[in-house]
């Protein structure tokens, strides 16, 4: 006699299936909401490292996984090339004035918070993202096509624990909310 | 094992004329047949059609909408429609209320009062996976003096989207 927990076949919530993608992008420097526009593959990741730790006895097993290293990470694409978003790319200020973006000088580092959403189609809800305090830590690269080209993004969330951009002890790289089905 | 609701065919089709009905702002207060075989548009200057033409949402696959807009180019109309603007008026009134992301599914067992069923929605996706845009969009030759436009909307459940080979429920 198996299991008799085995009750419900394949899909158990259909209604949680998540199509599409991060179809809203900005960035957020002292409450000034900065429209990033379309990041196609965008990805978000929350990463983490275990340390496994194995006993004595033969064959050795694990008994102890400790958790040693987490973090937030956004990837994707940025296709729309316009002076914002260029120096933002570089590392430097969304909030350029500039014609020209100087590539190349020291200058220190420019941290902004990051936030996504995305439509759960099933009941029109929204399902975000935020990472309080990231760096861009992406080469810029631009190059030729027939269709829109973008330079790839990636931003690193870095701990915010004392809350200078809106984290906390409890949240100190970022949240997650996805809403109760409505 | 009885198909749930939200997965039944009649459902379906009733619940797309449900969301034309309630979204379609008609410049033209033109007639609008939701699948009446015996619709008469003789006497008709313009119309819209709504059909079916496969039922593949909630089975894995897709169902596709065809809505065919007419108006005769010098009819009885006063001015007639030389230039298809009516046509084309009506077609983007049609385009308004299908630019969704999803179309809400309702119980008709009671076919009066439909019954809101929660998460099911079928999806206005083409097959390019765009969201809220047409399959297809096309004029056709004109016919014994009606132009003719044509829409068509690939529709599937969040379901259908599955990643694994099938689905029981």
């Amino acid at each position: 006699m198996g299991y008799s927990g085995f009750t419900k076949e394949g899909g158990v919530d259909t209604s949680s299936y998540l199509v599409g993608s991060w179809s809203e992008i900005l960035a957020v420097k002292n409450s000034t909401n900065y429209y990033i526009g379309n990041t196609p593959e965008g990805v978000l990741e929350v990463s983490k490292e275990y340390y496994q730790h194995e006993d004595t006895s033969f064959p050795r097993r694990v008994d102890l996984v400790v958790p040693i290293r987490t973090g937030m990470r956004f990837t994707g694409v940025v296709e729309e090339i316009h002076g914002q978003n260029v120096s933002w790319l570089l590392g430097q200020t969304l909030a350029t004035n500039s014609n020209y973006i100087y590539v190349g000088a020291l200058a220190q580092s420019y941290y902004f918070t990051f936030r996504g959403r995305r439509i759960r189609v099933s009941d029109g809800e929204q399902i975000e993202f935020c990472i309080w305090k990231c760096l861009i830590n992406s080469l810029f690269s631009l190059g030729s096509g027939d269709e829109a080209q973008g330079s790839p993004v990636e931003v690193t969330g870095l701990d915010d624990t004392n809350g200078d951009y809106g984290g906390s002890a409890t949240a100190p790289l970022g949240y997650i909310l996805v809403p109760d089905k409505a | 094992m009885a198909i749930p609701e939200r997965r039944k065919s009649d459902n379906h089709i009733l619940s797309i004329y449900k969301h034309v009905k309630d979204n379609f702002a008609d410049p033209q207060s033109a007639d609008v047949n939701y699948g009446d075989v015996t619709f008469d548009a003789s006497s008709l200057d313009i119309w819209v059609d709504i059909s079916i033409l496969s039922h593949g949402a909630g089975r894995k696959g897709e169902t596709l909408v065809q809505f065919d807009v007419y108006s005769r180019v010098r009819g009885p109309m006063p001015g007639g429609d030389e230039y298809g603007e009516a046509l084309s008026q009506l077609a983007d009134a049609l385009y308004e209320s299908m630019h969704v992301d999803g179309i809400q599914v309702y119980d008709f067992t009671v076919p009066a009062s439909p019954v809101l069923l929660s998460g099911a929605k079928l999806m206005v996706q083409n097959g390019g996976g765009t969201f809220r845009e047409p399959e297809s969009d096309q004029t056709l030759d004109i016919e014994d003096g009606v132009a003719r436009r044509s829409l068509t909307y690939r529709l599937r459940m969040v379901e259908d989207a599955s990643r694994a080979f099938s689905y029981y429920d």
